[in-house]
C-alpha cells in the first residue's frame, strides 16, 4: 500500500514537471497558460478558421495579377488592397495613405521647406510667378508678381509642368538658383539669382476691413500657424480695430498643438479638448498660461461643412467658453484623432487613435444614413446663413461673400457701430492656390 | 559504503534524470508545437527612409497587426481586413464586370441567378450610356433593366427591359444625363445664346442632386433588397423620364416548359448532368440570365458532350487569349439555346461556345459575352473578376 502511494506520489511529480516545463514558454512571459495550449499536447486542434486571412488577401491578389482581362500595375492593386482593408473599418479618417500622399501630407502638416518664397502658376512659356512672400528671399532679389520663369539654371522650362517646375526650383538650404525671367516693358530676359532658404507657408492671411474690422483667415492648422496668427492680430490690433472676423470655413484642420496655442491667446489654463484612447485613458489638453490678450470688441467666427477637426476644436472651444458667434453652417463633424505611421518603402497608415470631446462634453461625431447623406453632426452655429452662390461669391470679400457681410452685421449690432461695405478687390483668380517654389 | 546506500544513490540519481526529463520533455515539445505558430512583431515594422517594395503579404500582416495595437476600437473579426483589401483591390480596376458584393448582397445575387429576386424582380446591369468596348471608364455607367421577372412587381407595375434608373425614392441616381444637360447649357451661355440665369438655375439645380444622391450600387441595392416596402422609381425610356410605384415582394422566373435553366455556381455542372441524363434532344432557356463562375460553365461545355475548340476568351494588352477546348465524351445530342437581348455575361459565352460545338440558337443575344470568373470569400461576401469577351476564333 505504501509502495504504491509512492509510485504514484512520483508519477504525480513527473507530470508535474512535465506541465511545469510546457507551460515554460507562457511563464517567463508572465502569464499562466491557456486551456488551449494543453489541448495540443493530446492532439486536440483549436477550432481555427479555415483560411487565415493573409491568405484570402494574397489569393485574391493572384488571381486578379493572373486572371483580370487586361495587365494591371501590381504597386496600384497592392496599395488598393491596403486601402480597402483600412477601409473596412469604416472610419472615414483611417486610410492608406501611398508614398506620393503620404509625402504631401507630411509637407502640409510641416508647412515649411527650403525654397525662394513664391507661388508659381502654369503658362506655356514656364511659370507664371503669382505671389511673392514678404521677406522671402525672391522679393530680396527683385523677383515680382507676374513675371514669367522661362529657364531654371540655364534650362528652358516652356511645355514643363509647374510642380515640376516648382521642384527645381527648391532645393537645399543655402544653395542658389539662376532663374532666366520675362518682364513687360524689359526687351531681355533678366537672369535672377536666389540663394535659397527656409519658407514657410503663410497659414494665415489677414486684412482690415472698412469700419475697424479685422478680418483673419486660417487656410490650415500647421506648425507655424500659431505664430503667424498672434502676428496677425497684432499687426490688425496696432491699426485700431474695433471687431474681429476669424475665418475658418473650408479649414481642414491639422496638429492639435497649432490650435491649443492659437486658443491660448483666448484662455488661460483652460481645458478644450479631452482626448479617449481605446484603453479608457484620458488625455487633456489644456490652453498655455501667459499668452492671454486684452480685448473689448467682439469676435465672430466663421465656419461652414468644410470645416473639420482642429477647425471645430476651435469654433467649439469658443462657443463653449462663450468667447465668439458662430456664423454660418454646421461644421463637418471630425470628432477622431489620427496619428501617421510610416512604412520603410514611403507610404504611411493613419489611423484613428482616439476620440475627442469638447469643454461641454457633446459629441459632434458625423452621422451618415445608409446610403451616405447627412443626417447630424459638427458643431450648430449661432446664426445660420447659407452662402449664395450665385453670382460666384469671393471669399473674405464683404459685399461679395454673403457670410463674411452678415458676420461684419453681427458685429455691428454688438458694437452698435454701422460699417459701409468696401469696395471689391480685384485678386489674380487662383494665385493663392498656386504651388509655391 | 553499504549496498543497500549505494542503491539509494542510484535511485535517487535515477529519480532526478527522470524530474530532469519530464520537465525538459515538457519544453521541447511546446517547442515543437509552437514552430508553426506564426509570430508577429513589430520589429519588422521599423520606419526608414527606404524605397524598397514591400511584398503584399508582408503588408497585410504588418498593417493588421498595426490596426489591432493602434486602431481606437477593438477590430474584433480580421477576416474582415481581408474581405476589405480584395474590395479595395476589385473597386481599383474601375471595370463594370469585376464587382466586389458584400455579404447580403452575393446571397442577393446567388439567388438571383438561380431565378429567385427579392425587391422589385428584375435584373438589372450597370452599362454604358453608349455602346461599345469593355472600357470606358470616363463615362457613368447607368443602372439598367436587362429583363423583368414575369408577374414581378417590376413588371406588373409596367416597367421594362432597357428603363433606366435616375431616381428612387427621391434619390438622385448619379448619372450623366444631368451633367451633359449642365455643360450644353454651359456651352449656350458662353456663347451667349441663353443668359447667364439659365447657367445660374442649373448650377444650383445640380448642387441640390448632388446633395442628396447616391451611387449606382446603392441603388441596385436597394431595388434588389426586401420584400416588403414600396419603392418609388424614376427612370427614363429613351427620352420620356417615368415614375413608378413598385411593391417589392418575392418573385421567381418561371422557364419555358421543357427547358433547362443551368446555374453557373459551384456543383451547376452536376445539376445539369443530372437533369440532362438519358434526354438526346436538349433545350435551354438562357433569357434573363447573365454573371456567373466561367469555370463552372466550361465544366457544364464537358458535360453537354462537346469535343475539341469552341472558341477563345480575348483578352487585352497581349495577355494571351483562353482557348475554350472542351474534353466532353463526343456524344451528340440535339441541343437548342433559347436566348435573348437579356442573355449576356457567362451564360451569352455558354450558348456561343455550344453554337460553335453545333448547338442550335433561338433569338438574339445582347453581344456581350464577357466572361467573369465568380469566387466567394470565408465571410459570406463575394467578387466577380473579368477574365476576357469571347470570340468564335481561335485564340491568338
Amino acid at each position: 500500500m505504501k509502495g504504491l502511494l509512492r509510485v504514484a506520489g512520483v508519477l504525480l511529480l513527473l507530470c508535474g514537471l512535465f506541465v511545469f516545463g510546457y507551460s515554460w514558454r507562457d511563464l517567463q512571459r508572465k502569464k499562466l497558460p491557456s486551456a488551449e495550449t494543453f489541448s495540443a499536447i493530446f492532439g486536440i486542434k483549436p477550432a481555427k478558421p479555415k483560411v487565415a486571412p493573409v491568405r484570402v488577401f494574397r489569393d485574391a491578389f493572384n488571381h486578379i495579377k493572373r486572371d483580370f482581362y487586361k495587365n494591371v500595375d501590381e504597386t496600384k492593386l497592392k496599395y488598393a488592397g491596403l486601402q480597402g482593408m483600412m477601409g473596412s473599418l469604416g472610419d472615414p479618417h483611417t486610410m492608406f495613405m501611398e508614398p506620393r500622399i503620404a509625402r504631401e501630407f507630411k509637407l502640409e502638416t510641416k508647412a515649411q521647406f527650403a525654397g525662394i518664397g513664391a507661388r508659381l502658376g502654369p503658362d506655356p512659356l514656364g511659370a507664371r510667378v503669382g505671389i511673392v512672400f514678404e521677406d522671402s528671399p525672391a522679393m530680396k532679389a527683385g523677383l515680382k508678381a507676374s513675371d514669367l520663369i522661362v529657364a531654371v539654371d540655364g534650362k528652358s522650362v516652356a511645355g514643363t509642368d509647374t510642380d515640376s517646375i516648382v521642384l527645381k526650383i527648391r532645393g537645399p538650404e543655402g544653395t542658389r538658383v539662376t532663374l532666366d525671367v520675362v518682364r513687360e516693358g524689359e526687351p531681355n530676359p533678366l537672369k535672377i539669382t536666389i540663394r535659397r532658404a527656409k519658407i514657410v507657408t503663410p497659414t494665415v492671411m489677414s486684412k482690415m476691413l472698412s469700419g475697424g474690422i479685422g478680418y483673419i483667415q486660417i487656410a490650415v492648422f500647421s506648425e507655424p500657424t500659431a505664430d503667424q496668427f498672434e502676428a496677425a492680430w497684432n499687426k490688425l490690433d496696432s491699426q485700431g480695430m474695433n471687431g474681429l472676423v476669424i475665418d475658418l470655413r473650408n479649414n481642414p484642420g491639422g496638429l492639435l498643438e497649432s490650435v491649443r496655442d492659437i486658443l491660448s491667446n483666448f484662455l488661460e489654463n483652460k481645458p478644450v479638448v479631452t482626448l479617449k484612447m481605446r484603453d479608457g485613458d484620458e488625455e487633456r489638453t489644456v490652453t498655455l498660461v501667459g499668452r492671454k490678450r486684452n480685448y473689448s470688441y467682439p469676435i465672430v467666427v466663421l465656419v461652414n461643412e468644410e470645416s473639420a477637426s482642429a477647425s471645430e476644436i476651435m469654433a467649439g472651444v469658443l462657443k463653449d467658453y462663450k468667447m465668439a458667434t458662430l456664423v454660418g453652417e454646421h461644421t463637418y463633424g471630425k470628432a477622431s484623432v489620427q496619428n501617421v505611421i510610416p512604412f520603410r518603402d514611403g507610404s504611411s497608415a493613419k489611423i484613428t487613435i482616439a476620440r475627442y470631446y469638447l469643454p461641454s462634453g457633446t459629441d459632434i461625431g458625423r452621422k451618415l444614413d445608409e446610403d451616405g447623406l447627412f443626417v447630424s453632426g459638427g458643431i450648430k452655429v449661432d446664426i445660420e446663413e447659407k452662402l449664395q452662390d450665385t453670382p460666384a461669391p469671393v471669399l473674405g470679400e464683404p459685399n461679395s461673400d454673403n457670410q463674411l457681410a452678415r458676420a461684419i452685421k453681427v458685429i455691428e449690432q454688438k458694437t452698435g457701430r454701422k460699417v459701409a461695405l468696401g469696395e471689391a478687390q480685384f485678386s489674380q483668380l487662383g494665385a493663392d492656390t498656386w504651388p509655391i517654389a | 559504503m553499504g549496498k543497500s546506500d549505494r542503491s539509494s544513490i542510484y535511485r535517487s540519481a535515477g529519480f532526478m534524470v527522470l524530474c530532469l526529463g519530464a520537465a525538459f520533455g515538457g519544453i521541447l515539445l511546446r517547442e515543437q508545437q509552437s514552430i508553426q505558430e506564426p509570430v508577429f512583431g513589430l520589429d519588422r515594422l521599423v520606419a526608414s527612409t527606404g524605397t524598397q517594395p514591400i511584398p503584399e503579404d508582408d503588408y497585410f500582416t504588418e498593417l493588421a497587426e498595426i490596426l489591432k495595437t493602434h486602431y481606437v476600437d477593438p477590430i474584433g473579426d480580421e477576416m474582415k481586413f481581408a474581405t476589405g483589401g480584395v474590395r479595395g483591390m476589385i473597386e481599383s480596376l474601375g471595370d463594370l464586370h469585376s464587382l466586389y458584393y458584400d455579404k447580403n448582397e452575393f446571397r442577393l445575387l446567388i439567388s438571383s441567378l438561380q431565378g429567385k429576386y427579392e425587391g422589385i424582380g428584375a435584373d438589372l446591369a450597370f452599362l454604358y450610356p453608349t455602346k461599345g468596348s469593355n472600357d470606358e471608364s470616363d463615362a457613368i455607367p447607368r443602372v439598367t433593366v436587362l429583363s423583368v421577372v414575369p408577374g414581378g412587381p417590376a413588371a406588373k407595375a409596367g416597367m421594362k427591359p432597357g428603363d433606366w434608373i435616375d431616381s428612387v425614392d427621391g434619390h438622385w441616381v448619379i448619372n450623366s444625363q444631368f451633367i451633359n444637360k449642365a455643360r450644353e447649357i454651359q456651352q449656350k451661355v458662353q456663347s451667349k445664346e441663353l443668359p447667364q440665369t439659365a447657367l445660374d438655375d442649373i448650377r444650383r439645380e445640380l448642387k441640390q442632386r448632388a446633395d442628396n444622391a447616391i451611387t449606382p450600387v446603392r441603388a441596385w441595392k436597394r431595388l434588389m433588397a426586401g420584400v416588403a416596402e414600396r419603392v418609388e422609381i424614376g427612370v427614363f425610356r429613351g427620352e420620356n423620364r417615368m415614375e413608378f410605384d413598385v411593391g417589392k415582394a418575392l418573385s421567381e422566373r418561371p422557364k419555358l416548359p421543357d427547358a433547362i435553366r443551368p446555374v453557373f455556381l459551384p456543383g451547376g455542372e452536376k445539376q445539369l448532368a443530372a437533369a440532362i441524363a438519358g434526354k438526346a434532344s436538349l433545350r435551354f432557356d438562357l433569357r434573363g440570365m447573365s454573371t456567373g463562375d466561367y469555370r463552372v460553365m466550361a465544366d457544364c461545355l464537358n458535360v453537354l458532350g462537346y469535343k475539341g475548340n469552341l472558341g477563345s476568351i480575348v483578352r487585352q494588352n497581349g495577355r494571351a487569349s483562353i482557348p475554350i477546348v472542351a474534353k466532353g465524351s463526343g456524344q451528340k445530342r440535339q441541343v437548342v439555346m433559347v436566348v435573348d437581348g437579356s442573355t449576356r455575361g457567362v451564360a451569352e459565352v455558354f450558348a456561343l461556345a455550344a453554337k460553335k460545338g453545333g448547338a442550335k440558337i433561338e433569338g438574339a443575344s445582347a453581344n456581350r459575352a464577357v466572361a467573369t470568373q465568380l469566387d466567394m470569400l470565408p465571410d459570406g461576401s463575394g467578387y466577380t473578376l473579368n477574365i476576357g469577351t469571347y470570340s468564335a476564333g481561335g485564340s491568338k
